[in-house]
């Protein structure tokens, strides 16, 4: 087994945090030639079937460094059923995972915690039926 | 991460051993039917496999006996040589005795004789003969009985299908919900289309295409009586018949008939296009009084085929038989569509952001609450009217039995729940109707694509609908859906996240019309669309009217970052 130092690896400049419309940057490292192609991706979490967008690749033809522009949206965040999450995958030639690591996108560096409205008021008339009136 | 990932219920695992059962029952039950067809295919193939050797038909005889069920009996009897020996045969079909065959039906007796008759005239009529017992013959192979089995099977099939995809899909769900707990995420790239929906499209289809075939013909000879001739007829004997079943004795009206058309005579025993037999044996013995032998009555004729006579040309029954096979097909190319890409909500964001440039000012008055009522009604129907008909059958048998002195108690506490659930499914189509009288509302945005901290102005009016709203409300809602397998069914799960009333009146001025301002919290989470995760905004607006449903009313806002 390979010393942890000697494994594939993505590492991140900086805290390893990205900032919606922000500029990331990073390295592979790994034996040498390095090749293949870097993705950014996220993907959803939770209860519904996980749906997954590929947002960039890129090509790892020159050197092990890569930089991407990150979107908007969506940022990582968590909530009752849904959330997102973000990460760098480095593959290689033939499409095989080789490292991957994950990280935040966040306007505030920490991943969005959503509430959630225990019993909402809007969902309570669904049930109002009043054969004599409406009460209350 | 403070989120629980791969969270599960117990109730979805529950859902999915629960399908496991329903689906291994299913599959045993409808096995049973494919086992038989399977049998009747086997004796059908059986003869086909025979030698076709020519032969000469020396009698054909049909005798009428009302007293003996059926009433019909053919003897026939033909000679032919195998291998230089003379044999003699005496068996019309594979089904037949080797004394005579009877049938309940003296039009159909007299077809074949006829086409036999006709063969032997053009001098190619064939019998066939067991190729391992010469002795062993049959004159005719049911003509098209062949067709039918395999349609019969492929039918039966379908539903033997449908047992094993359940039972499949729900060892699947058991699977993927013990990963989940186990804490393991799983990522794939494809977005698959319901795997539910493909299902019911190919079942649907094949039943649809297998009933249309099946009822083709039927349709086209109810098509064709519509020229058909009235013809003076004589009754010859008239008699209840009856049939025993699982189901219990029913009964049906057989009168035996003669008739001349183009000075020859025929005679047949054909009531209807469609033969049918129902409980409540008062009713035809009432008939069969009125139709002693002597009686002079009236028939139509096919003058194409003057053989083929009816009493009533009724086509009710085809109506019902058609308006089903509509249902099923429309079911069909529903679901096709939904798997081969009609309009998913992910496009939603885009034409909303397309209305919105179209418009220019972004503009939409949107009153799609009757559409909805409309959609919920018919939904309300179709569904309680494809239950309550299923739960009907089993109940008309508990019943006659009840009345019949011989209750079945276990079939009679087993239905319970399914009309309890029938009950409530019908209250449902009356909500819904009364709904669609429900006071309502047209809104009225001025952007439909905001950001975060942005505003818009929500303008709302009364646009039809019947009764006083006691109280309108409007709130601005974020809410949460996440979509899944639960067995061999989607569903779709909704939290909301955020919650904030803009707006609450009883005055009846205020709830006729009025005006207010959105805005989005500045740290507002932005619409997320995938196929199966979402984050919505809504303006809902509620309204609560006296002795009427309430009205719920969502109109989407797009948040974009």
């Amino acid at each position: 087994m390979k010393p942890a130092n000697d494994r594939p690896s993505l590492e991140l400049d900086g805290d390893g945090m990205g900032v919606p419309g922000g500029v990331l940057k990073g390295a592979v490292r790994g034996e040498s030639p390095i090749h293949g192609e870097v993705r950014l991706f996220w993907s959803t979490v939770g209860r519904g079937t996980t749906d997954v967008e590929v947002v960039a690749r890129w090509p790892l033809t020159q050197g092990s460094h890569f930089t991407f522009v990150l979107p908007a949206a969506p940022v990582s965040f968590s909530g009752t059923l849904v959330g997102v999450e973000w990460a760098l995958e480095w593959v290689d030639g033939k499409g095989r995972a080789v490292a991957e690591c994950g990280l935040v996108v966040s306007p505030t560096g920490c991943r969005v915690e959503l509430p959630k409205v225990e019993k909402p008021a809007h969902k309570k008339l669904k049930t109002i039926f009043h054969p004599f009136g409406t009460q209350g | 991460m403070s989120w629980k990932r791969g969270r599960t219920t117990k109730a979805t695992s529950a859902g999915a051993g629960c399908g496991v059962v329903f689906g291994l029952g299913w599959t045993a039950f409808t096995l049973v039917f494919a086992v038989l067809v399977l049998q009747h295919l086997r004796k059908v193939m059986e003869v086909r496999g025979w030698d076709e050797v020519p032969c000469q038909l020396e009698r054909f005889e049909i005798h009428d006996e009302p007293d003996d069920d059926p009433p019909f009996r053919a003897e026939v009897e033909f000679v032919y040589q195998v291998e230089g020996r003379w044999h003699r045969g005496t068996r019309l079909f594979s089904t037949s005795s080797s004394e005579s065959t009877r049938d309940d039906k003296y039009s159909d007796l007299v077809e074949i004789r006829e086409l036999a008759k006709e063969r032997q005239e053009a001098g190619h009529l064939n019998c066939w003969v067991n190729p391992s017992d010469a002795d062993e013959a049959v004159l005719a192979v049911e003509e098209g009985e062949l067709g039918r089995a395999l349609l019969m099977l492929l039918f039966v099939g379908v539903f033997v299908s449908i047992g094993v995809g359940v039972t499949v899909a729900s060892i699947l769900a058991m699977r993927s919900n013990r990963a989940r707990t186990a804490g393991a995420v799983r990522r794939k790239s494809p977005v698959r289309k319901d795997r539910g929906v493909r299902v019911v499209a190919w079942a649907t289809s094949v039943i649809g295409i297998v009933w249309v075939i099946s009822f083709s013909g039927k349709w086209q000879e109810a098509l064709n009586a519509r020229s058909w001739v009235k013809t003076p007829a004589e009754v010859i004997w008239s008699r209840v018949r009856e049939q025993d079943s699982d189901d219990g004795t029913t009964y049906s009206v057989d009168i035996f008939y003669r008739y001349t058309y183009e000075g020859q005579e025929y005679r047949s025993n054909r009531r209807r296009l469609i033969s049918s037999s129902s409980s409540g044996r008062a009713s035809k013995q009432a008939e069969v009084d009125a139709h002693p032998p002597g009686q002079a009555i009236s028939c139509w004729v096919d003058p194409g085929h003057p053989d083929r006579a009816v009493l009533e040309r009724g086509w009710v029954f085809h109506g019902v038989m058609a308006a089903v096979a509509v249902a099923i097909l429309l079911t069909s190319m529903g679901c096709w569509w939904r798997v081969l890409g009609g309009p998913s909500d992910g496009d939603a964001s885009r034409r909303l952001r397309e209305n919105e440039n179209r418009k220019g000012l972004g503009r939409e008055v949107r009153d799609g609450s009757l559409r909805r009522r409309w959609t919920s009604l018919t939904v309300a129907l179709l569904t309680a009217g494809f239950w309550n008909g299923l739960v009907s059958v089993f109940v008309g048998v508990a019943w006659k039995a009840w009345k019949g002195g011989n209750p079945e108690w276990f079939l009679m506490l087993f239905l319970i729940p399914f009309v309890g659930i029938g009950i409530f499914l019908l209250g449902a189509v009356v909500v819904q109707g009364v709904a669609l009288f429900s006071p309502r509302y047209g809104v009225e945005l001025e952007k439909v694509s905001l950001r975060p901290g942005e505003d818009t102005a929500l303008q709302w009016m009364r646009t039809g609908g019947v009764g006083t709203p006691r109280r309108l409300r409007i709130w601005l809602v974020g809410r949460e859906e996440a979509t899944y397998q639960r067995g061999s069914s989607t569903t779709t799960a909704r939290e909301t996240f955020f919650e904030q009333e803009l707006f609450a009146t009883e005055a009846p001025l205020r709830m006729r019309e009025g005006r207010l301002t959105v805005t989005i919290p500045a740290g507002g989470m932005p619409s997320l669309r995938t196929p199966h995760n979402k984050l919505r905004w809504f303006a809902v607006l509620g309204v609560e009217t006296p002795r009427m449903p309430a009205v719920l009313d969502e109109y989407e806002i797009d948040v974009v970052p």
